[in-house]
């Protein structure tokens, strides 16, 4: 007999990032375009005020990355979402995995996915800045954020990663219940916007004020992990009696 | 050493269908043919074997464990069809080398070989190889990782005939040099009665005959002659099925358990070996009669 293989859990797994990184190459490359295009956007500027009078004329253009933020968010959400799909979750099983190994190497690779788009987006502002600096024939008062000290680019980081790993557990969730049941894709939004008939900013004051509003970091990391871990847990809970290849 | 064991399992689908009572044990080092037609639950079977799906009744073990999430099931065993699936941002050549990081007794040197051999691409993902270079490739790798079990579901189609015959060589040289246990199914039994030892037929989601294939090709007799002789002689035999009626000549296919005794009493009557395939479909007929009463009764007769 050949002997069996005794494999462990955690090599597995490793195994498994290694192959997902390679696999993911076309989302990889789906949030550097993305990215690009919203740095083009950000270089235009966006909000600004002017004035005049007789002797002088002032006009003052902001410049952020908050359009490479948005962008990113929407992004990270759609990827979640589609490695719950089908054909990456069969994929998996064409290697060696169980349905647990599948869902944490899926796990680890979504943190380190937002880990490396938080720092891209952060980065960003310099390219934004760089742009700004040699296309446009300005005077340039660059901001806090924008070409901080460590502490201030640390703290946009940390506030980003929160951010963005709350979108992908959002997203990741989503695409399981939308694995369960196809109907998953209009119940969820009816649970989401339904209560909106009656408080029209339901949804925007509890993310307001439960997230946005938090002035201490540390706190507000604690609440976007703990809720992201919550609802990647229960995605977990749900996939690992999941069939694979059933038809 | 046993290495799968069904106990009237059972695996059905919210359609129905899918595996009703499969009972039997797979030892190791062994190669068995898994035949049934079309629906039969050969594909449920192997997947349920490989721990794609969960049992809906019955018990399962392979290896000593419930597959269904099962590491240690799913790090030695392989199964391998049509739609076995590979991200297209991965070419032939990475999928080989993803499979050695995973599979710990992959012949990387053997992978190559045989895929030089089969003017197999390298360069392009497999959504782009041909049905027949697809599977093709999918043998290649379920070859190469050299896993305990190994599930061949349907492995030659789309295959032309004589890299059917190739692949067929290149397993029973792989097995007899580094043997391990091999479930492949077919369609067509005559491909692979040379290569298979057992056969486990499988009918209407229950396993109805699990026999070495040496044993399957003595099974049966085709008895033929004079109607009332054959109708006289057969009504003390196992009867597996009526063949259609060739004027007055009638031909049962009857169990070969009879004694000389018997055989010498039936006179006039001729008696034909059955092949396996042969039975295979009688044992699986579904109806008395056969196509041609689709026509009978109809505007056509």
């Amino acid at each position: 007999m050949m002997s069996l293989a005794t494999v462990s859990t955690g090599d597995i797994i490793r195994q498994q990032i290694i192959y997902k990184c390679y696999a993911m190459a076309d989302l990889w490359r789906s949030l550097v375009v993305i990215q690009l295009i919203a740095i083009f956007f950000s270089a235009i500027g966006s909000g600004g005020m002017s004035t005049y009078d007789d002797m002088f004329s002032l006009s003052i253009t902001s410049f952020s990355n908050d359009a490479v933020f948005m962008f990113t968010v929407f992004w990270i959400l759609v990827t979640s979402a589609l490695i719950t799909s089908k054909g990456y979750r069969y994929e998996d099983f064409s290697y060696v995995t169980t349905r647990l190994i599948s869902q944490v190497s899926n796990g680890i690779l979504l943190l380190i996915t937002a880990l490396v788009a938080s720092l891209f987006t952060v980065m960003s502002n310099y390219v934004i800045y760089m742009v700004v600096y040699l296309f446009r024939d300005i005077e340039f008062y660059p901001g806090l954020a924008s070409v901080g000290a460590p502490g201030e680019l640390l703290l946009t980081f940390s506030a980003m990663t929160g951010y963005l790993l709350l979108a992908s557990a959002a997203g990741y969730f989503f695409g399981v219940l939308i694995q369960i049941s196809k109907y998953f894709i209009a119940i969820v939004p009816i649970m989401m916007f339904g209560p909106t008939m009656v408080r029209p900013l339901f949804i925007y004051e509890f993310g307001y004020d439960f997230y946005a509003q938090e002035s201490s970091v540390f706190l507000f990391l604690v609440k976007t992990i703990g809720t992201a871990l919550a609802l990647y847990v229960c995605g977990v809970a749900l996939m690992n009696r999941k069939e694979v290849r059933e038809i | 050493m046993t290495v799968i064991e069904c106990s009237h399992l059972e695996k059905r689908y919210r359609g129905g269908a899918g595996v009703k009572d499969a009972d039997f044990t797979i030892q190791e080092n062994t190669i068995t043919g898994i035949v049934g037609r079309n629906g039969s639950g050969k594909t449920t079977l192997m997947k349920t074997i490989a721990g794609y799906l969960k049992q809906t009744g019955g018990e399962i073990s392979v290896f000593g464990e419930n597959p269904f999430n099962s590491l240690k099931v799913s790090a030695n065993s392989m199964y391998l069809d049509e739609y076995t699936m590979f991200s297209n941002a991965l070419t032939t050549k990475d999928i080989l080398h993803h499979h050695s990081r995973f599979y710990p007794n992959w012949d990387a040197q053997l992978a190559q070989r045989l895929a030089d051999y089969f003017s197999i691409p390298m360069k392009v993902g497999t959504d782009y190889l041909s049905k027949g270079q697809k599977n093709t490739f999918y043998g290649i790798l379920g070859l190469a990782a050299r896993c305990p079990l190994t599930i061949f579901d349907e492995p030659t189609t789309g295959m032309d005939a004589s890299v059917r015959k190739d692949f067929y060589r290149a397993l029973l040289k792989d097995y007899l040099a580094h043997p391990r246990t091999i479930l492949i199914s077919s369609h067509h039994l005559d491909e692979i009665d040379e290569l298979i030892e057992d056969l486990l037929l499988i009918d209407g989601g229950r396993t109805v005959l699990h026999l070495p294939i040496e044993e399957v090709k003595e099974y049966a007799m085709a008895v033929s002659g004079p109607a009332i002789e054959v109708k006289n002689w057969s009504a003390q035999q196992d009867v597996i099925a009526h063949l259609e009626d060739q004027g007055s000549i009638s031909t049962v296919i009857v169990k070969n358990h009879f004694t000389a005794a018997e055989k010498a009493a039936a006179g006039g009557l001729r008696f034909a070996p059955v092949s396996a395939s042969d039975l295979c479909v009688y044992l699986t007929r579904r109806n008395i009669g056969g196509i041609d009463d689709v026509f009978s009764n109809s505007q056509h007769g």
